[in-house]
């Protein structure tokens, strides 16, 4: 049987005042299950960063339910969803954002800083993460030091060093040449793969939708089809 | 962490932090040297008081000042000068006869004020023998003679070794006595009414021409501890204050210096206040436009789980680190200028006259711990409370709005 590690119930999402009210995101519901590779897609407007941004709780739903490894993170506020987003989220955006002042190992080592794991412990994680997605040796530098696809996989390092339940994708490609970006998602592929690490991407490009084992359409806020490869 | 990532913020833009430093920086260097010239200002100005001629506290027969009457000469003198020889915290005093009458020239007549004093003493107290500009000082032996400021001598058109003739009344009496004098010296004490209308000569001369049988007017003293010409002590002026006789520090018999200086502190507070502000606001403004820019970084943050708290601690920590690296230049600054005009003197405001009392000498700026302490205390202080809006915004911020980027 399939662990669930996402389940979505219903969930709304309203903007503005009652007559001049947007619905972003119209009563959703969705399953992610461990191990999945699964994209969100649609044309601009159709509601996927916002359905990625109420998973992650950095929105809050209208309406419905959202339950991350078990826990109803639509009731969740403050310090609570802070720790709880720390464990259990690895968050990958559209413009790599990491914090410029850090180098890549203090990037990456910030989140297990937060967690408060012990030196030693981080010292080997990081460095070991960081070897996994090919920067060996780029440690020490900052990420205006670093091309972007270098910097999305600080990026990705960073998200996946917490060992969290899920990584969600914003448009991760969308700032990187084909190239790069082919390079990024075999990793990302790859780590899905070996590790059964749980990928959802925000996205409307085609090299992740080509490698998703999952593809969800959204439209005017709806999934309209719900389609696995 | 956080200490690591203030402090890289502030490197982020230097420009930026250079300018608020720099903000803050001068301001507590000027603040320093402002504190620091005001007191020696402040010194000058009580020395200025204290060595011309009031000495640091006076003792008169109650009402004396008031009524300038001749025959309230000072109660029980000999048991009051005994006092004050064996008096542990007096260094000094003399004795003087004060009264008013009319000096004559061959050309012309003036009011003036008659001050008795014994010569030898007066130039151990006061500077008096310090500003004879032409002729001599008074001499204990020789009776006939007296000095008169400048102003006077130019009115009357007398110089040394002229004759003038003092009329003055007598004590009891009230009968009009007449004498000649000479004189022999002409002083210039800077002072506008000193300058124009006072005359000394010989205590017992003044005492026999106002009909005194060794009596006085006035005992001028000077304080042993430099503290307490500052802070005249109220148990001395009390234990000298009996038979009628009244003690009383500069301070109540120059009430316009004492207000001047308290003066000159509110406007130093007041101008404090006004820079801290001035701090405050500009340290609020950088982090502001630090935290706009940051925006989206912030947002970042508090998306992979870092909490509201550790922000709110990140913006005070750089806010705190502007304000030290502020202190440091601002302090080696003010005590730079500070140590240089203190060696060198400010001369700009000798012999201006100042509450009417004349500033004699190069104003010497003074150090002092509060300078040191209070100051880059309050601009650590001002900077914290500034910070407290800016990171309570970004403690705030909702990851989603603060990601978007349009």
């Amino acid at each position: 049987m399939q662990q669930q590690v996402i389940l979505i119930d219903q969930i709304s999402k309203k903007y503005g005042s009652l007559d001049n009210q947007v619905v972003a995101v119209d009563n959703v519901s969705l399953t992610i299950n461990r191990g999945e590779f699964t994209a969100l897609v649609g044309p601009s407007g159709s509601g996927k960063t916002t359905v990625l941004n109420l998973m992650s709780g950095l929105d809050v739903p209208s309406g419905g339910k959202i339950f991350l490894a078990g826990k109803n993170i639509s009731e969740m506020h403050g310090n609570d969803l802070s720790d709880f987003r720390r464990d259990h989220i690895g968050f990958i955006f559209q413009s790599y954002n990491l914090i410029p002042v850090l180098t890549a190992f203090e990037n990456v080592e910030y989140i297990l800083l937060l967690q408060n794991i012990p030196e030693e412990e981080r010292k080997q994680r990081v460095q070991s993460i960081l070897k996994e997605v090919g920067l060996e040796g780029r440690e020490h530098r900052k990420p205006s030091e670093l091309s972007g696809g270098q910097q999305q996989r600080v990026a990705v390092a960073r998200a996946l060093v917490s060992n969290p339940d899920i990584i969600l994708a914003d448009e991760p490609t969308a700032n990187l040449d084909s190239h790069t970006g082919s390079a990024l998602l075999d990793m990302m592929k790859e780590l899905n793969e070996s590790k059964k690490i749980t990928f959802v991407f925000s996205t409307h490009d085609s090299m992740i939708m080509e490698r998703a084992k999952r593809l969800v359409y959204l439209k005017d806020g709806k999934v309209f089809k719900d389609e696995i490869r | 962490m956080i200490a690591k990532l203030g402090f890289r913020n502030i490197l982020r833009n230097k420009r930026r932090s250079v300018i608020t430093c720099s903000i803050m920086g001068f301001g507590l260097a000027a603040l320093i040297f402002a504190d620091a010239f005001l007191m020696g200002l402040n010194k000058n100005m009580i020395e200025s008081v204290t060595s011309s001629f009031m000495g640091d506290g006076q003792i008169h027969r109650e009402n004396f000042l008031r009524t300038r009457e001749i025959e309230k000469t000072i109660n029980n003198s000999d048991a009051l000068i005994n006092e004050l020889a064996n008096h542990p915290r007096i260094e000094f005093f003399t004795k003087r006869v004060v009264g008013s009458g009319m000096l004559a020239s061959p050309t012309d007549v003036v009011p003036v004020a008659i001050i008795g004093i014994n010569p030898l003493d007066e130039n151990k107290l006061s500077n008096l023998g310090q500003t004879i500009i032409k002729g001599a000082f008074l001499d204990n032996e020789v009776q006939d003679q007296i000095i008169v400021g400048e102003k006077l001598a130019r009115f009357l058109g007398v110089d040394i070794g002229d004759k003038v003739v003092l009329t003055t009344a007598q004590a009891h009496s009230g009968n009009l006595n007449q004498e000649l004098f000479r004189i022999s010296g002409i002083f210039k004490m800077k002072n506008k009414d000193i300058d124009s209308s006072a005359i000394y000569l010989n205590t017992s001369k003044a005492q026999s021409l106002m009909n005194l049988n060794n009596e006085f007017h006035e005992i001028v003293f000077k304080f042993k501890n430099k503290s307490d010409v500052l802070n005249p002590p109220k148990d001395v002026l009390n234990f000298f204050s009996k038979n009628e006789n009244i003690a009383e520090s500069w301070k109540t018999l120059m009430p316009a210096i004492d207000a001047g200086l308290s003066l000159t502190a509110y406007s130093l507070y007041i101008g404090s206040f006004i820079l801290f502000a001035i701090i405050a606001l500009s340290t609020m403004n950088t982090l502001f436009m630090s935290l706009f820019e940051r925006m989206y970084e912030f947002g970042v943050m508090k998306a992979i789980g870092t909490r509201p708290w550790f922000i709110f601690k990140l913006i005070v920590m750089e806010a705190v680190s502007l304000a030290i690296i502020s202190i440091i230049a601002g302090v080696t600054l003010g005590a730079l200028v500070t140590i240089i005009t203190n060696q060198i003197g400010i001369n700009h405001l000798t012999d201006v006259e100042y509450l009417g009392t004349t500033i004699k000498s190069s104003i010497r700026p003074e150090f002092a711990l509060h300078q040191y302490v209070i100051y880059p205390l309050s601009i650590i202080i001002f900077a914290l409370i500034s910070s407290i809006y800016p990171a309570f915004n970004a403690s705030k911020l909702n990851p989603s709005k603060a990601m978007k980027r349009d």
